[in-house]
């Protein structure tokens, strides 16, 4: 994009910086959009083609009624959880708000445009039609990110790579601890059993602890796979491949079918466990794949410097070779969180009650039959959303690492 | 690496133990005794299981009629018919859609890579924004958008969008096009009892493509002249064949089936329900985003250089593309595009969330029919893993011939 840099600036006050901009404007557009006579052409063409997506698509559905997404909200984002115990969600809400605040700060507040959406969003859901103790929860998030954004620029970097890390990595047992509770039915903190899980909250959960557990599960089998033992390379090549080879229905599928017949019968996982189970054995095979792309990037040169020093395979690999691959493989972990995000919507298939599962709910009770558009639309935007937002920001902290992984840059 | 057994210090036992090849051996035994045992346990517990149900695992049911009513097929299938003939009905159509929607989305992303890396600021900002939005959003989700909030709130078959809409002499009505939420109902061809003579001047036709492509190949090889030698046949092709049919215009080889209004459903013509073009659109539209951004990661590959120095030598722009960027390009591209055309076959599978008979969908209907889930669900794994093998060997057969044309 060309921009007019040395254009002389005569004028002074409010007229000229109008009319400067202006100029501007007019230089940007002939050289981006009117360049030939070709360029204005396909300018116009496009013109007109968006101009019809916004008044026979956009425009119709904005003049939907929309009240089905308010009436069912708490549906959509946490389904059956029951109403009295939701202040544990908001509780894990507001952990990642003042965490994430914290490990902004961390960031050196060199994103000012990142911090600005973030505000808007916030702004934005503090002014959407939500009952209004949600609108304290989401003040109080606000609070809490602030105080946390603060207090990590008191920190020096050490410790704030410590605490941010250590609160990252408690955040999963912590949040199934909050959702799950440990209590009796008249305890403080009475158990909500998986099948009252649902909505986002069941995405997210599922997704995340897919994340979590596949991303060791695939290290092991990527070692495995490079293995100078026959058998355990056969085995781990064999599972890898096969569960690449097949679409995750079908894991999922067996998780739902076959993993009920093949443990003992006093042993009856939920249907949570059975689709965790398949999500984390689908997602480990990529990720296999993704370490192994790591692993191969390690020049043979750290090998044999290592082995010069005396160390052992072990210690080759947990000191010298490991820490090299993991810096590759963050941006990785982040942008594969947005594929398992996405996958995670299969559960439906089988039952569970994730978002699709909940818009077949909302959907078959006759009040909304006819809001099916209304209710996907919206669940499409949450994940766009939160997909894009990850995507984002995994690219960010490629750049920041200096390690690329993928070859689509901006142009 | 240590050699122990060069130590004279370890011998005996422990020497035995510290031979990395005796470690290994040791190592391998454990673990593959870890893995038959868990094989064994959860084998017997299934067989437990299936025992207590009263049906062991067999493939016997295969042959026994299945009883299910299949909307769309592309052979004679019916509720007679078996099991094994439900598989292949779902087998046909996973592979019918899946090769339709390669070669679609292939253009679409064609399409939408060259207004990505467009000059001009507002088409590639659109085509980054359709990029974005669908590659983020769940094939799931896109799949259902398009079924129920678009072909569900069609019209019904009363009021059904119709084209070229004319009576015929029985007072039914018909058109060339009938949207409705059942479907869409195309007018289309269908060969007549004079198609048997037609069929000579096809094959004639077939005879002069094959002359010409054999005609231009073999002047190529004596003079070294090029041309495009599948665009000529094919014209010849053509050519004779639309000869042949303005001769036969007196009595045609084919009339227009047009599609009528019944009752309930229209009929006649080509009929494409609704969930099949749900399938195939949300397919191709998701498809399409990774292919465009597959092909822009090969653009993108090739130096800068190379584009300028081709317009240096006087080339334009289209044929700099065409000649130099894009051989270059197809190289870096083909890995990816593998893996996504790889992804299509499996995605397929989603058929079942709309209840479009593919493979997998009628694979769950025989499991609900049966019960039989352990066998058919091998079965289908078998399926996609050889669908699987079979696309990758291909496209490895295509990458060589490739990387062999760069040298």
């Amino acid at each position: 994009m060309k921009t007019l840099s040395d254009e002389p600036g005569p004028k002074t006050g409010a007229r000229g910086w109008i009319s400067r901009v202006a100029g501007r404007a007019v230089f940007w557009a002939r050289t981006n959009l009117f360049g030939s006579w070709f360029d204005s052409l396909l300018t116009m063409a496009t013109l007109w083609v968006a101009a019809s997506i916004v008044s026979r698509g956009l425009l119709p559905m904005a003049a939907l009624d929309w009240s089905v997404i308010r009436d069912n909200l708490k549906l959509i984002l946490t389904g059956s959880y029951p109403e009295p115990q939701l202040w544990r969600v908001w509780i894990a809400v507001l952990y990642v708000s003042l965490f994430g605040g914290f490990s902004f700060g961390g960031a050196g507040g060199r994103m000012p445009r990142s911090l600005a959406i973030v505000a808007a969003a916030q702004c934005f859901l503090f002014l959407a039609p939500i009952s209004t103790s949600s609108k304290a929860y989401v003040a109080c998030g606000i609070a809490l990110q602030l105080a946390g954004f603060f207090s990590s620029r008191l920190l020096d970097a050490r410790a704030r790579a410590w605490i941010a890390g250590a609160a990252w990595i408690s955040f999963l047992p912590l949040s199934f601890f909050l959702a799950y509770g440990m209590t009796g039915p008249d305890g403080w903190m009475p158990v909500v059993a998986t099948n009252y899980w649902g909505g986002l909250l069941l995405t997210l959960m599922i997704s995340l602890t897919s994340i979590a557990l596949s991303f060791p599960l695939g290290l092991l089998l990527a070692l495995g796979r490079r293995s100078s033992l026959v058998l355990v390379r056969a085995a781990s090549t064999c599972f890898i491949e096969v569960v690449r080879g097949v679409p995750l229905i079908t894991i999922l599928f067996i998780a739902y079918l076959i993993i009920p017949l093949a443990l003992p019968a006093s042993l009856n996982p939920s249907v949570f466990i059975r689709a965790m189970i398949g999500v984390i054995a689908f997602h480990s095979a990529y990720m296999a794949e993704n370490f192994r792309g790591g692993l191969q990037g390690i020049p043979r040169t750290q090998y044999e410097a290592a082995a010069s020093l005396n160390l052992s395979k072990g210690k080759t690999m947990v000191f010298v070779i490991l820490p090299q691959v993991m810096k590759r493989m963050i941006p990785v972990l982040v942008s594969s969180f947005t594929g398992t995000l996405k996958d995670t919507s299969l559960i439906s298939i089988i039952g569970l009650l994730d978002m699709i599962g909940i818009s077949s709910a909302i959907v078959s009770n006759p009040e909304y039959m006819t809001s099916s558009t209304q209710v996907l639309v919206f669940m499409a935007a949450i994940y766009f959303v939160l997909c894009y937002s990850i995507s984002s920001a995994s690219y960010r902290l490629e750049a920041r690492l200096g390690v690329t992984t993928t070859k689509a840059g901006g142009l | 690496m240590r050699m122990p057994s060069s130590n004279p210090r370890l011998t005996g036992l422990r020497g035995l133990f510290q031979d990395t090849r005796v470690r290994s051996l040791l190592w391998q035994t454990a673990f593959f005794a870890m893995l038959v045992f868990l094989f064994v346990d959860a084998a017997g517990n299934v067989v437990e299981a299936l025992t207590k149900r009263g049906m062991l695992p067999s493939f016997g049911f295969l042959r026994l009629s299945s009883g299910i009513v299949v909307g769309e097929k592309l052979i004679e299938f019916d509720g007679a018919s078996s099991n094994l003939r439900a598989v292949v009905v779902g087998l046909l159509n996973t592979l019918f859609i899946s090769a339709l929607v390669i070669a679609a989305s292939s253009l679409l992303g064609l399409f939408v890579v060259l207004c990505r890396i467009s000059s001009n600021w507002l088409v590639s900002r659109l085509a980054k924004a359709y990029i974005e939005i669908i590659r983020n959003i769940p094939l799931l989700m896109l799949l259902l958008i398009w079924y129920r909030a678009f072909f569900l709130q069609m019209p019904g078959i009363k009021s059904a969008i119709m084209l070229n809409k004319t009576v015929t002499e029985g007072g039914e009505v018909g058109a060339s096009l009938i949207l409705s939420n059942r479907g869409l109902f195309l007018g289309w061809p269908v060969p007549t009892d004079r198609f048997a003579v037609y069929r000579y001047v096809l094959a004639g036709a077939l005879a002069v493509a094959v002359a010409t492509a054999a005609f231009l190949s073999a002047r190529y090889r004596r003079t070294g002249k090029k041309s495009p030698v599948v665009l000529w046949s094919a014209l010849a092709f053509l050519a004779v064949s639309g000869i042949g049919l303005l001769c036969m215009s007196g009595e045609p080889p084919f009339r227009i089936d047009v599609p009528r209004l019944g009752k309930f459903n229209a009929k006649g013509g080509l009929y494409i329900s609704s969930e099949w073009f749900s399938l195939f659109s949300g397919l191709v539209l998701y498809t399409s985003a990774f292919v465009a951004e597959a092909f822009r990661a090969g653009i993108q590959g090739v130096p800068k250089g190379q584009l300028e120095a081709a317009r240096a030598l006087g080339i334009g722009r289209l044929r700099a593309m065409r000649l130099v960027v894009i051989p270059q390009a197809k190289i870096v591209a083909i890995p990816p595009l593998t893996s996504i055309f790889l992804g299509v076959a499996k995605n397929t599978s989603l058929g079942v969330a709309i209840g479009f008979p593919d493979l997998f969908s009628i694979t769950g209907t025989i499991i609900n029919q049966t019960g039989r889930a352990l066998e058919m669900i091998l079965l289908v794994m078998a399926i996609y893993l050889s669908i699987s093998l079979c696309t990758s060997a291909l496209m490895n057969v295509y990458n060589k011939r490739v990387q062999l044309v760069e040298r």
